[in-house]
């Protein structure tokens, strides 16, 4: 299977060790490979605006980023912003305000930086009640029927350009027999439906900007709020890298503090209900969320450049 | 005065069932009376204490309870030292976690500091060994008794003179030697000239207050940024307090 520019090739997913491929049998293996690095590693801010000059550069047509009011989609819009890349904010209201809580975020950067997005919207109920959502889910092996409203919209405009996605690498920690702690790098199967959607709707772009390059994975695996929580100091009871998430968007993207949200708050159980009456399908046994894992030091390791 | 918002944790779904109400997040649920529901959409926004209904108040207390409430405990800080850090952007719970991390010193100077550090912020817990977090004290970072690569953090503190400071933390990827081989001259050489007891003793207060905060702020802390900018090839005296 073609990556259609997804990385620049310095980053790959897919099955037992075959990149770009979806799922054949349930025992298939999800796998990651971030290269070692090819040059010093920037921090990650610099990183960023790096692979927003390098996506501009080898993709044509204007680039659309879904744009959900979060902090990892924030981000994206951020670095395209600082690199002075021109790009078209894709905003997915839910009708009857339901996601108003987390869209407010986009419209107020929006409006801060001049931008002029682009505002879509979907009736939640209506999309998941007619099958349209399991439409989508099918195309992409989707685990996580919350990404299928904002994956169904972006097939508008894959003729006029191409579309920047989400992700980015996480550390957990998993207690050992001897009652250690393994520090593991993770990318999670669920969010590689965004490249398995982009291959079968014929949608152009990168599915994951947080993995366009290995330099801009290990910016993020070598920043101090990784590293530290790796290190041991923070308390046992913070076993992932989730709640330090933010905090790397401040310090190199200058983003707000702001609430967590899913966007799914106002919805009650809805998607609960729909993810759960999904995975029980027959036809949903290929659609599942499997973690590839490497330990953390070890990929830290392929962090320092090979000079000749 | 700021009034106290509350919400409920960003993690929980609100679910409504004929009698009763769940909370549901990836890895817990919680069924409450279906009474509490009224609350419970209440408080999917956060929501000044005062709007909260009177005859709902036993409900709220239950939730804060279940710890199910954003901004509702002090998770068990006095409330200035909650106020601190939640107005520095670190929750109470995340604060108070952190700040049970043990200090253990070690090192030619540790004696002293370590004395200082157990006087001066009695509700730090200061050991002899086992400590989360090693302080290694020195007068001299190119002359430290130190593995070369360590497995668990060690915070560096290098003390006399004019210029005492706090940092960098060693860690499995930026060991001692690490350290050593990318430093020429430290800065502060030659500034390690006797002082006034009065100077010192203000010094070494900065120097344990800091170390405090590094427990609650962590990556975040001036002196575990020496990898900020990570660049090991690369480290400048922008980057840390050393002049190449």
């Amino acid at each position: 299977m073609i990556s259609h520019g997804f990385t620049d090739g310095s980053f790959a997913l897919g099955y037992d060790g075959v990149p770009w491929t979806n799922r054949r049998s349930a025992q298939d293996r999800f796998y990651h490979l971030a290269h070692p690095v090819r040059r010093t590693v920037e921090p990650f801010g610099v990183e960023a605006v790096l692979a927003a000059l390098q996506i501009r550069e080898s993709h044509e047509g204007i680039v659309y980023i879904p744009y959900s009011g979060g902090a990892d989609s924030e981000g994206i819009c951020e670095a395209f912003r600082r690199a002075q890349v021109e790009f078209t904010p894709l905003i997915v209201v839910y009708e009857n305000d339901l996601n108003k809580h987390d869209v407010d975020y986009a419209f107020a950067y929006c409006t801060t930086h001049g931008l002029e997005p682009i505002v879509e919207s979907v009736n939640l109920a209506e999309f998941y009640r007619s099958g349209h959502a399991l439409e989508v889910a099918r195309m992409c092996q989707a685990w996580e029927l919350a990404y299928m409203p904002v994956l169904s919209v972006t097939m508008k405009y894959r003729d006029t350009g191409f579309t920047i996605g989400p992700g980015e690498p996480s550390i957990s920690r998993v207690l050992q027999d001897d009652g250690t702690s393994q520090w593991l790098y993770s990318e999670s199967e669920r969010h590689y439906c965004y490249n398995k959607f982009m291959t079968a709707a014929g949608i152009r772009g990168v599915p994951s900007f947080y993995q366009w390059s290995t330099e801009l994975v290990h910016s993020m695996l070598c920043d101090p709020f990784f590293e530290s929580l790796a290190n041991g100091l923070y308390a046992d009871r913070i076993w992932g890298s989730g709640i330090l998430k933010h905090r790397l968007y401040e310090k190199h993207l200058g983003l707000l503090p702001r609430t967590k949200f899913t966007g799914f708050e106002a919805t009650g159980g809805m998607l609960s209900i729909h993810n759960h009456e999904w995975r029980m399908r027959d036809e949903a046994a290929l659609c599942q969320n499997q973690s590839s894992d490497i330990e953390y030091w070890t990929q830290l390791a392929n962090a320092i450049p090979v000079t000749s | 005065m700021t009034a106290v918002k509350l919400a409920l944790s960003p993690a929980l779904q609100l679910h409504g069932g004929s009698d009763t109400a769940s909370l549901v997040s990836e890895s817990e649920q919680f069924d409450l009376p279906i009474a509490y529901m009224p609350l419970l959409k209440q408080l999917q926004s956060p929501t000044d204490i005062d709007e909260i209904a009177a005859d709902h108040r036993p409900y709220l207390k239950h939730l804060g309870e279940l710890r199910l409430l954003h901004g509702s405990s002090f998770a068990g800080l006095d409330r200035s030292v909650a106020a601190y850090w939640l107005s520095q952007g670190f929750p109470p719970n995340f604060a108070s976690a952190q700040l049970a991390l043990s200090i253990q010193f070690s090192g030619h100077q540790s004696a002293r500091y370590r004395e200082l550090m157990a006087a001066r912020h009695p509700d730090a817990t200061v050991c002899e060994s086992g400590g989360l977090l090693a302080a290694y004290v020195t007068k001299d970072l190119l002359e430290c008794e130190l593995p070369a690569k360590v497995k668990t953090p060690i915070v560096l503190i290098k003390v006399g003179g004019v210029k005492q400071s706090i940092g960098p933390v060693l860690s499995p990827a930026f060991g001692y030697a690490d350290l050593v081989r990318r430093i020429k001259r430290p800065f502060d050489a030659d500034l390690s000239v006797p002082v006034p007891a009065g100077i010192q003793t203000t010094a070494d207060a900065l120097l344990l207050t800091e170390l405090y905060h590094l427990r609650v702020r962590a990556a975040a802390h001036p002196a575990t940024s020496h990898v900020v900018e990570w660049n090991l090839t690369t480290l400048t005296k922008t980057a840390w307090k050393v002049k190449q």
